[in-house]
């Protein structure tokens, strides 16, 4: 146990040390740690480049969504103070880099788990902005793609109520589904020739088939009411 | 759609008691013909061939010992029968098998399944039994005396009321007439628009 604290806080402080972390900062340091990070590498801010905002939450209204991301990639004068990490925001690039640890082995492995981020991160960015494109050319925002459950609908902003019509409008007798298997059956004799004994051999709707399972489960307990 | 079904079971005279349950679980095996019911695990836990029920062994047998299918497998043989006319679905297919059967005619019970649901759907779509309907609503519609009260507080709010529709035009008027019995249909104006729907009021 000693020997693999010992190399976990070598680790550490190898990584604090490392001349290649000023290059590349972590994702969680301190404010003014990464102000420093941040103005070493003022380089990478041409790199930046401003993603559509995410609809994490998926309520957020179109022209809105627009307006923020018109407004992020106007102010393209990123400060570290600025950033506050948050899903309506674009992440640098300097914050997808990982940094380097002086240890070969250490390092080919922060290596691809950076190449693994920042590709994840284009292809989120592909996929944001194929579907702003899509909602801009429909004209439609993610509202229009929810169905809401009833008890959340403010009928004062519905304007229009559509109404099925089977069982919505309507409900009917037991009789109609007589006469649905009768009608069935009819078609079947005459249009897939199946055989004319059908009709006469007193074939007839029932009820009770489909729902015997249940009726069967129906127990009466004869303890209760308990007898005084 | 879950279809609630409403039995009335004569228990003793002087007593009846109504009992509603939901009508789910159903399903028929496109490839067997049985109708299945199925558990809350999806397991098949009974099943019947025309109207006789298969024994447990058969069960083991046709599902792999465990009484279930994969998602997938149930997906493409289990037909869930769900809504309107599952109950006429149903009991016909068993009738039909139970025919086969009596009379020693041999069939295929993945045609005649398609078979049966076809007749089924097509007897819909035409729009025949509507029209059936449509000549004697009282016969096969249950009265619903709050619907008009419904419709009109929507109509008083203001609001736009469309029919959704995919049956012949004719049932649109026995709507109307059940709706609002006490009102000419002149009164009940109708606009049908190009994408299938038309205004209620």
């Amino acid at each position: 146990m000693k020997p693999l604290l010992a190399f976990l806080a070598f680790l550490l402080l190898n990584i604090e040390q490392s001349d290649a972390f000023s290059v590349a900062p972590p994702l969680f340091r301190t404010s003014t740690r990464r102000e420093t990070l941040y103005s070493a590498s003022t380089d990478n801010q041409e790199s930046i480049t401003p993603t559509p905002p995410s609809f994490v939450n998926g309520a957020t209204d179109i022209t809105t969504s627009t307006q923020a991301a018109n407004t992020t990639s106007s102010s393209s004068s990123f400060t570290s103070s600025s950033f506050v990490p948050c899903v309506n925001e674009p992440i640098p690039s300097s914050l997808l880099s990982l940094p380097r640890h002086s240890h070969y082995g250490v390092n080919e492995i922060l290596v691809k788990t950076e190449s693994t981020l920042k590709a994840l991160h284009k292809h989120a960015e592909i996929i944001e902005s194929t579907r702003l494109i899509t909602m801009q050319d429909d004209n439609t925002g993610p509202c229009h793609e929810k169905v809401f459950a009833n008890s959340y609908v403010d009928l004062g902003k519905v304007d229009t109520v559509g109404f099925d019509y089977d069982y919505t409008l309507v409900t009917y007798t037991e009789e109609l589904l007589e006469l649905i298997y009768d009608m069935a059956l009819n078609r079947l004799v005459h249009d897939r020739q199946y055989p004319l004994e059908m009709l006469h051999s007193g074939l007839k709707f029932n009820p009770r088939f489909s729902i015997r399972g249940d009726l069967d489960n129906v127990v009466v307990d004869e303890e209760y009411p308990p007898s005084s | 759609m879950s279809l609630w079904m409403k039995s009335t079971l004569q228990v003793h005279d002087s007593l009846t008691i109504t009992i509603t349950t939901i009508h789910s679980g159903l399903a028929v095996d496109k490839e067997t013909g049985w109708i299945c019911h199925l558990s809350y695990t999806h397991k098949v836990a009974v099943a019947w061939e025309g109207q006789e029920k298969v024994p447990t062994s058969g069960l083991y047998r046709e599902y792999r010992g465990k009484r279930a299918l994969t998602p997938k497998e149930r997906k493409e043989r289990l037909k869930p029968l769900n809504d309107l006319f599952s109950m006429a679905e149903c009991s016909l297919i068993a009738d039909t098998v139970q025919f086969f059967k009596n009379s020693s005619i041999p069939y295929c019970p993945r045609n005649a399944v398609t078979d049966i649901l076809s007749s089924i759907r097509e007897t819909h779509i035409s729009g025949d039994f509507h029209r059936i309907v449509a000549e004697q609503p009282e016969r096969y519609f249950r009265p619903m005396p709050y619907l008009k009260d419904v419709l009109d507080n929507f109509k008083q709010a203001g609001k736009r009321l469309i029919f959704v529709r995919c049956v012949a035009a004719s049932v649109t008027n026995v709507v109307r007439v059940d709706a609002y019995s006490t009102r000419s249909l002149t009164q009940c104006r109708a606009v049908t628009l190009p994408i299938g729907m038309s205004t209620l009021v």
